[in-house]
């Protein structure tokens, strides 16, 4: 369960205002609008890389308002996906987790296999952001923060890896906080909908 | 016709240019070393006191940059990425001593470190003392040269995007070990570079030196004691024994360099 009160994150001119919402456990919050209106800054701030002003943040009924990033049991996954480029893309993969047995069916799940021994530089975006995800998903977080994640993925794969990806999220008891422009993620069946417009989020559905 | 014209008149232009900093960076030492020639080269080399004053400079030099990277990475680090009042008066701070000649650092370190001062009072029961001795000679080579390192070093560090540490953290890194394993290694040739650069200056140091440490003789106090008294050509295979070595080191510390990642 994520739940956020009053939330209030500045940046360099930029407020992200009072943001309350609750998503409920192993459910899937979408976070949509427009560039600029503090979507990231949302999910960086839940994943405590970024300071927060006030207000509060329980992840599965945990306080972690005051929590260093490292114990808050979230995985982030940005956009650019952010590899470590001075690694492998499997000591990327395995960066988080000593778990040779996940690392294997995520490998298998998000069809990087091909991928393992190849330096970060070569890969494509799309690839790029398969691998950051498979190296959250290893960390096995409680509370997963995707934003676009599939971004950079054709539209075939997109939908494929959007479906394993929020099944393996169930699956393991992970909550889900999804930014994306992509229309078809944004109607998720079941997900809580979220706008965040000029710093001020608000619960549509 | 006339933008591929001064397109070539532009190109022409640097070359020559860039062709005259290049010659006038080289021609003075390479003046010297062939002035030296071979024979007092090898002479220099069979000098005693000429390689004790090489050794000693290359050794405080050595030390007085493991002193810097060890201080200066967290200080490095804490510029680049913590936003803080009074950043920027810490930075001056710290550029100051590129500024200010050099022998005016050493007569200050002589007032704020010398046998009179408080430090000097501190450090002379444990035997120790900044004025002629190895150790004024690290803290003159410190003084003037670690500003180089820091803001080089400062300058690889920012080029690191802090996403990839805020990455490192959610996948269950502390600060200290996500800069270790994620930071650190990819601002490395940075740093390197910014190593090599405070000790090349470190090596060359004869302003401070002189004044807070004229015994033992480091290699540039030795050239210039032997300038003021056999003259010019008694100085030359000294200083291109000097050359030689500073050379030799440098060429095997950017052999050693690693390509860059993207």
């Amino acid at each position: 369960m994520i739940h956020v009160a009053a939330l209030t994150v500045r940046v360099a001119g930029f407020t992200l205002d009072g943001a309350t919402f609750r998503v409920p456990a192993r459910g899937v919050g979408v976070v949509t609008g427009p560039t600029g209106g503090g979507k990231t800054t949302l999910l960086e701030t839940i994943a405590g890389v970024r300071p927060l002003g006030s207000g509060s943040i329980m992840l599965h009924d945990r306080d972690v308002t005051q929590m260093a990033p490292e114990q808050r049991g979230v995985g982030l996954v940005y956009q650019q996906a952010w590899l470590f480029p001075h690694l492998t893309v499997r000591q990327n993969v395995e960066y988080g987790t000593r778990d040779a047995a996940v690392v294997r069916e995520l490998v298998d799940l998000l069809r990087v296999g091909p991928l393992l021994q190849k330096p970060v530089s070569t890969l494509s975006g799309g690839e790029r952001q398969l691998v950051a995800l498979a190296r959250a998903l290893a960390r096995a977080p409680r509370t997963l923060l995707l934003d676009e994640p599939f971004a950079a993925m054709d539209s075939a794969l997109r939908g494929d890896m959007r479906a394993a990806v929020l099944a393996w999220a169930v699956a393991h008891d992970m909550t889900t906080l999804l930014v994306t422009h992509d229309a078809s993620e944004a109607a998720l069946p079941g997900s809580v909908q979220l706008r965040v417009e000029r710093g001020l989020v608000a619960t549509v559905s | 016709m006339t933008s591929s014209l001064s397109r070539v008149l532009l190109t022409a232009i640097a070359t020559l240019l860039g062709s005259l900093l290049l010659l006038s960076l080289v021609l003075p030492t390479g003046t010297l070393v062939a002035g030296a020639g071979l024979t007092g080269i090898a002479g220099a080399f069979a000098d005693r006191e000429v390689l004790q004053a090489i050794g000693l400079t290359l050794l405080c030099a050595t030390l007085a940059t493991l002193l810097a990277v060890i201080g200066g990475i967290p200080v490095a680090y804490l510029l680049a990425r913590v936003p803080f009042r009074g950043r920027a008066l810490l930075e001056a701070l710290l550029e100051l001593p590129l500024v200010i000649p050099h022998p005016v650092i050493g007569m200050a370190l002589l007032l704020a470190m010398g046998r009179e001062s408080a430090v000097g009072r501190l450090l002379a029961p444990a035997g120790l003392s900044i004025v002629n001795s190895p150790l004024g000679i690290v803290v003159a080579m410190l003084v003037v040269s670690a500003p180089l390192f820091i803001l080089g070093a400062r300058e690889s560090i920012a080029r690191v995007d802090a996403r990839l540490e805020a990455v490192a953290r959610t996948l269950g890194d502390d600060r200290v070990t996500a800069i270790r394993r994620v930071t650190l290694p990819l601002a490395r040739n940075g740093i390197v570079n910014a190593g090599t650069t405070m000790w090349a200056r470190a090596t060359s140091e004869f302003g401070a030196i002189v004044i807070v440490t004229y015994h033992p003789r480091v290699a540039s106090v030795l050239a210039y004691d032997r300038y003021v008294t056999y003259g010019l050509s008694s100085v030359l295979p000294v200083a291109a024994a000097l050359v030689c070595v500073a050379l030799a080191v440098l060429v095997v510390i950017r052999m050693a360099r690693r390509p860059e990642r993207v």
